[in-house]
């Protein structure tokens, strides 16, 4: 992403804050209309929290095909993100929880999936920590991101249709749910989260692989003689 | 011999091989039994009827003991190859599809195993109220196999990394979440309600769609976890 | 609370937990740029 496309996004994202404030009106028929609106900026994170988590497992897929280590880092990255947009979708729903219900938690089904899909990749991380050898790490990990993944479906898609809920289902896609300005808001800000996320992505990954340059580094500089194979155990 | 009757003879051999060695030492039968009737019998000692404890309580707690006793054994039919050094020799002479489907089924009697002595324990000690047996057993049975479908290739994973016992439990409890949500579920309605079979339709029906997507996920993954 | 406040709330928390992020992983390269370049010269 060159510079002039980032100070789009800055400028995009600003301007969709600034929109949901001064010309989305308040939405009637919510205990407090002026806190309703943030369901334009708290649905976008939990969406992306999909996506992320959607991203993670094509790239896992694509690892275990290609075995290729740069993959592997596009997953991790991926769930990484999926994890910051799952606590910002967290921290945003109970704060609209707390105004229109009455309590930051209420084990509604969808907050109770949110909670355990952050506990899939919480887990994820931690399987990530206990291989040492890089390239069995991802394997591993791709093999477990593609197995948590049908588990992910049942908690987002199906669990919250079976049980119950304090949210509403199919407002997002079907015409009269919801109200045409609140739709536009919504999709845009969610247009400029998605380019952020595009962004933050290829950062980390630079990062990654600023790392394993060093890594290459060291090895070449502190054992000279070593045949590179580090890498196998 | 056309190929899916030789995996399936595969697995077969894979899983008679496993009792085998299992009724020898019986390793993970015993930590798995002993784990699930010392809990039972912690809990019916505190939770015994004139506590006053709902049925609703009772049903999730007998879930969780049932999975934490099978977290106790479900890994140990790949840990024991990594551990004995025969899973070079298992790779070599089965294909990956057999020994998944071999350790899957041992897995899925093991878990029968642990129900069948576990539930009625739990149900005489704990005085849990009962108004539909036969779906209860259905339940039961419906809901170990979904644990074993689960958590079998979980077992493959972490049997190639360290400090397998900590992580078996942490990696297998997010994939095993949705059968135990919605077999506590299935085994309320068994318990309390009058027209138990309506309410636990829809939970049978998400907990065998829930085995149709997780066991060819499973094999597809499989492959990539096995080989070296 | 007043429910507009908590409305202003909720942008800047995202804001600040992205650009948190952000500035983390900049951080984080800037390091790594350096010692790379460090290195190198050695």
């Amino acid at each position: 992403m060159n510079r002039t496309v980032q100070i789009l996004t800055g400028i995009w994202v600003a301007g969709v804050t600034v929109a949901a404030f001064l010309w989305l009106p308040p939405a009637e028929g919510f205990r407090s209309p002026e806190a309703a609106r943030i369901v334009v900026f708290h649905v976008p994170c939990a969406m992306l929290t999909f996506v992320a988590f959607l991203v993670n497992a094509v790239y896992s897929w694509k690892y275990l095909r290609s075995r290729d280590p740069l993959t592997d880092s596009k997953a991790n990255a991926a769930a990484e993100l999926g994890m910051l947009f799952a606590i910002l979708a967290t921290v945003t729903g109970s704060l609209f929880a707390m105004e229109q219900w009455g309590s930051a938690w209420n084990w509604d089904p969808r907050e109770t999936s949110i909670v355990m899909l952050m506990l899939v990749y919480a887990a994820y991380f931690v399987l990530r920590g206990a291989v040492e050898e890089k390239s069995k790490r991802a394997r591993l990990s791709a093999a477990y991101a593609l197995l948590a993944f049908p588990a992910m479906v049942f908690l987002i898609w199906i669990l919250p249709r079976i049980v119950e809920s304090l949210h509403p289902t199919n407002t997002l896609f079907s015409r009269s749910g919801l109200d045409p300005k609140y739709r536009i808001t919504l999709w845009s800000f969610f247009a400029g989260l998605l380019a952020v996320f595009v962004w933050m992505f290829r950062l980390r990954l630079r990062v990654e692989i600023a790392e394993a340059r060093l890594r290459r580094q060291h090895r070449r500089d502190t054992m000279p003689e070593a045949t590179p194979a580090g890498e196998t155990r | 011999m056309n190929r899916s009757s030789s995996w399936a003879h595969e697995a077969i051999a894979v899983f008679a091989k496993d009792w085998l060695l299992e009724l020898r030492t019986r390793v993970a039968l015993g930590a798995v039994v002993l784990f699930a009737v010392t809990s039972v019998v912690a809990s019916g000692f505190a939770l015994a009827p004139p506590s006053g404890v709902p049925a609703e309580v009772k049903a999730a707690l007998l879930w969780v003991v049932i999975f934490f006793a099978a977290v106790a054994g479900l890994s140990r039919v790949f840990v024991v190859e990594e551990e004995t050094r025969t899973a070079d020799a298992l790779r070599l002479a089965v294909s990956s599809t057999g020994v998944f489907a071999g350790k899957l089924a041992f897995n899925a009697v093991l878990m029968w195993t642990l129900c069948a002595i576990t539930v009625p324990l739990y149900l005489l000690l704990l005085e849990a109220p009962l108004r539909n047996a036969s779906l209860l057993v259905i339940v039961v049975l419906l809901g170990s196999t979904a644990l074993a479908c689960a958590t079998t290739a979980v077992g493959a994973i972490v049997a190639k990394a360290t400090m397998r016992g900590a992580l078996f439990g942490v990696l297998s409890f997010p994939v095993a979440l949705p059968p135990l949500l919605v077999v506590i579920h299935a085994t309320k309605a068994a318990w309390l309600s009058d027209n138990a079979w309506r309410v636990a339709a829809g939970d049978l029906q998400v907990l065998s769609g829930f085995m149709l997507v997780i066991v060819p996920a499973s094999v597809l993954v499989f492959e990539h976890i096995w080989s070296e | 609370m007043n429910p507009l406040l908590t409305y202003m709330i909720v942008p800047l928390l995202i804001w600040a937990g992205i650009f948190g992020y952000l500035f983390w992983l900049d951080m984080r390269l800037r390091a790594l740029e350096k010692r790379l370049e460090e290195e190198g010269h050695r």
